[in-house]
């Protein structure tokens, strides 16, 4: 009988790394009636820049040209889902996150709430469990009562809502200094507000600190840069009048219509070093 | 469950019927099939190309990979076309494994045949089109860990009204993204900032003979620093015109001793523009191996217009900074190139 082969007789086997790490940090705020989702949008690999512009954040809008022709009120536009970590699983998590919202359109006639988005995008985290999507995901939109919520996931599917979540590269940066500004963390109490601090902040506060939190993460982390790209989802009665003063950035209003949610995109440059 | 009918009505526990007394076929083996060990999937990358570049430019894309596929080390095949048309408004360029190269052109002219022949109702294929099947099947065959072991880059122009020029890029694990200036392999660090510096916010005014400088520069110095490329390459143009691929050009090298060469390291003595009558000769030798230090030292000379930022990449490695070296290096060779 043969000797068993002794380890150094295998031959040599190089495993091949199915997964990337594509850099770049996504940010989610919930306001009380408005949901800001942000971006950078610098793709990498390793030290290299692959692009300048490649988006993270995209609208979960249903196309049917169809439907506009006599109905549009219930076109998806409360949702927007950003996807950080490897660009190619997140580009195919949003392609089948889609496909699901418009197979459920085709099936119900009305679009998923906010919260069932969410839990479909868990229950497909999960279904990826043993080769898992290498990918964090954050939902920002507005719930069916018109609040503004954000929803963030692990790779595998493990969610919960929250007022506000950083995800991605720059991650650790952000997140502490999101918990001091939108939690008030290690803040002392406001003299005169109940509770000692703001439960929701207003939009251009919400504004002014993602715009913070990305210069300071382009600042710190090489992975983050050249491009911010901001959605902002505002509920049905939110005046835009006070998005649409910005000044110094590009806003864009992305939906057709004003009587249902309405999407703004802010485009800003960051540092390109 | 067992589908296989044989199994059915038998006792589970093999030791159960040791001799076999079942009046059946013998129990198929659901180990490893004889077959197995002979199926193999791509483990690592055999047969080699480098780096491939695409640019866009004034009137379209151009691209350039070089005719070399190695073997290791071993610069085994000289004659390679690493550039493939795909229909009439495409040119893809594929740096990696070779034979999966050949794979990934027998899959795209069987769409075609499917797309284009067979239905044969004037719609074709453009790069946009291309650009998804291909990361489609890359994503698929990496999701199977069965992957072609490739990084390509997808140029094309088709009705430049609507679809606008583009050029993408796909690699073995399905990652995409789009720019004005790509590179693979050793060109992703030596070529990429050499074409982004010539390139980038000049998309709508390089002219094609701005743009084939551009790259014929750009290759000749990735054929000084890359030891697996080859000083034969050919360059690819997709315009409104359609896709030509150029044939074969070899660029003429320098090897001289780099007697007449400052500016650089230690040395940032006084500069004789006399030093740089031959600007073929500065390429082998200027050497400041510090990010984009180098490069505007090879680079700038052939294109006076991009010019150099003073920047502190400029100045790295140079004892006196004041007098930046590599500024006054860039006019003399430019002078004597043009």
């Amino acid at each position: 009988m043969a000797p068993p082969q002794s380890h150094s007789e295998q031959p040599m086997q190089r495993h091949f790394n199915p997964y990337s790490e594509n850099g770049g940090t996504i940010l989610a705020i919930a306001g009380a009636d408005f949901s800001v989702i942000a971006g950078d949008t610098r793709q990498t690999e390793g030290f290299n820049i692959q692009t300048r512009y490649a988006p993270k954040v995209f609208r979960l809008s249903v196309h049917l040209r169809v439907f506009y022709s006599f109905r549009y009120s219930g076109i998806t536009d409360k949702a927007v889902l950003a996807v950080n970590g490897f660009a190619a699983d997140g580009n195919m998590f949003v392609k089948k996150v889609k496909q699901r919202l418009e197979w459920y359109r085709h099936a119900h006639a009305k679009d998923m709430p906010l919260r069932a988005i969410a839990r479909l995008i868990q229950t497909m985290l999960y279904a990826q469990r043993f080769f898992p999507y290498y990918v964090y995901n954050i939902l920002g939109g507005i719930e069916d009562d018109g609040s503004g919520a954000v929803y963030s996931f692990d790779p595998v599917g493990s969610y919960e809502r929250e007022t506000c979540r950083a995800a991605g590269a720059a991650q650790s940066l952000v997140q502490p200094f999101l918990d001091n500004q939108i939690y008030f963390k290690n803040q002392q109490p406001l003299p005169g507000v109940a509770g000692g601090y703001p439960v929701h902040l207003p939009l251009e506060r919400v504004l002014s600190l993602v715009t913070d939190s990305f210069t300071s993460a382009t600042e710190r982390h090489i992975e983050v840069g050249d491009g911010l790209e901001v959605y902002v989802v505002l509920a049905k009665n939110h005046s835009p009048q006070r998005l649409e003063a910005l000044s110094g950035a590009h806003v864009r209003e992305v939906t057709s219509h004003t009587d249902g949610e309405r999407v703004f995109v802010i485009q800003q440059d960051l540092k390109k070093d | 469950m067992d589908h296989f009918p044989t199994s059915w009505g038998r006792p589970r526990n093999e030791a159960y019927d040791a001799y076999n007394t079942f009046p059946l076929h013998q129990k198929p083996y659901y180990g490893q099939d004889a077959f197995t060990d002979s199926v193999q999937r791509t483990q690592q990358p055999i047969v080699t190309g480098t780096s491939t570049l695409a640019i866009k430019y004034k009137d379209g894309i151009m691209m350039a990979a070089d005719n070399l596929a190695s073997y290791g080390s071993l610069a085994r095949f000289r004659d390679v076309q690493r550039l493939h048309t795909v229909g009439s408004y495409t040119v893809i360029a594929a740096s990696g494994d070779m034979s999966d190269f050949q794979q990934i052109q027998h899959m795209l002219d069987e769409v075609l045949i499917n797309e284009e022949v067979t239905r044969d109702d004037d719609h074709k294929l453009g790069p946009a089109e291309i650009h998804e099947y291909l990361s489609q099947v890359m994503y698929a065959m990496r999701s199977k860990f069965d992957p072609l072991w490739n990084s390509i880059l997808v140029g094309g122009f088709k009705d430049g009204k609507r679809y606008e020029y583009r050029c993408s890029y796909v690699d073995l694990l399905g990652v995409t993204y789009t720019a004005s200036t790509m590179a693979t392999g050793y060109g992703a660090y030596i070529a990429q900032p050499l074409l982004r510096r010539a390139v980038e916010g000049r998309e709508d005014q390089l002219t094609e003979e701005e743009a084939r400088k551009i790259i014929e520069q750009s290759m000749r110095v990735l054929f000084y620093r890359d030891a697996r490329s080859l000083n034969k390459f050919q360059i690819a143009t997709i315009t409104a015109e359609g896709a030509t691929i150029s044939d074969p050009i070899t660029l003429d090298t320098e090897w001289a001793f780099a007697e007449g060469i400052r500016g650089y390291g230690a040395q940032t003595q006084h500069l004789d523009t006399a030093d740089f009558h031959d600007f073929k000769a500065v390429i082998p030798i200027v050497h400041i191996f510090v990010s984009l230090g180098f490069t505007s030292l090879e680079f700038h000379s052939a294109f006076p217009h991009s010019s150099p930022q003073k920047s502190k990449n400029t100045t790295v490695n140079c004892r006196k900074p004041a007098a930046d070296p590599l500024h006054a290096i860039d006019g003399a060779i430019s002078t004597s190139f043009s």
